[in-house]
């Protein structure tokens, strides 16, 4: 797709539109992703699979994890109105190195080196994508891209 | 069918279901986001047939995952899962005409380089 002329300013602006709404998304990822682990793991294991989802439930943290789970679907819009697919989703990964740095911080958990490394390569995969052009296609132009009109006074 | 293959299958067709989700929301997204008006796109969100697709993938998704965890080991699942990012780097690449070139599939192979030693850890 032939790029139109797009002023500096204004991918400027789109750039720092799709990192604010890609750190949230990791933050909310991760908030999810540990209020979900600590609600499943408040349920004991000796009941039933039915009561255990029934008593998930009843768990605050439960509670949590869905409110974030749903403000996130309006963040994740705002992050595939202004940024290719293919340069957003990759760099979602990058939760996985906030959760276990998380669990590190609040669960205690011991990381292996194994998995440092591993999360080291997320990191890196993840810089190597934020490089490139963070919008190549689109099917209707941004509202970023059409030219700026003053309204008319009234 | 061995309980491990049926697993693997499980978890193939989650990741596509997750995939086309994507494909469905990024549609959606476009389609809003060309209203406008102030609280245009938020309200076009509601009553676009794009995203209730995109949501109805992700339910399907979430379903398969479950029942896929129930055979497989987490170590293999979660490796597996990971097969989503190269779905969904083709999709964009050959639906959507995203530029996808070399720098984002070196990326891409360290993301899931990351991932298979995080589910081998």
């Amino acid at each position: 797709m032939i790029q139109p002329d797009i002023p500096n300013n204004t991918l400027l602006r789109r750039r720092r539109t799709v990192w604010l709404a890609l750190s949230m998304t990791i933050v909310m990822d991760t908030i999810v992703q540990l209020c979900w682990k600590s609600a499943v793991g408040q349920v004991p294991d000796t009941i039933g699979l039915w009561h255990s989802v029934l008593s998930l439930l009843h768990e605050p943290l439960f509670h949590v994890a869905l409110l974030v789970f749903f403000l996130q679907f309006f963040n994740w819009m705002i992050v595939l109105a202004h940024a290719d697919l293919s340069y957003a989703q990759p760099i979602t990964a990058l939760s996985y190195v906030t959760v276990s740095g998380a669990s590190v911080a609040i669960f205690h958990e011991r990381l292996s080196p194994l998995r440092v490394v591993g999360l080291a390569m997320i990191l890196l995969g993840v810089w190597v994508i934020s490089r490139t052009n963070l919008r190549t296609a689109g099917m209707v132009p941004a509202r970023y891209e059409e030219p700026f009109q003053p309204k008319a006074p009234r | 069918m061995s309980l491990r293959l049926m697993g693997l299958t499980f978890v193939t067709i989650a990741v596509l279901f997750e995939a086309v989700g994507q494909l469905a929301f990024k549609y959606g997204a476009e389609r809003a986001h060309a209203d406008v008006s102030k609280w245009g796109p938020f309200r076009r969100l509601w009553r676009n047939r794009s995203v209730a697709v995109g949501i109805v993938c992700f339910a399907a998704q979430a379903v398969l995952w479950t029942m896929a965890l129930r055979l497989l080991d987490v170590s293999i699942a979660f490796p597996a899962s990971s097969l989503c990012f190269v779905f969904v780097a083709l999709l964009s690449k050959f639906w959507l005409q995203e530029q996808v070139g070399l720098e984002r599939w070196i990326g891409l192979g360290f993301i899931l380089g990351g991932v298979v030693l995080i589910g081998l850890s």
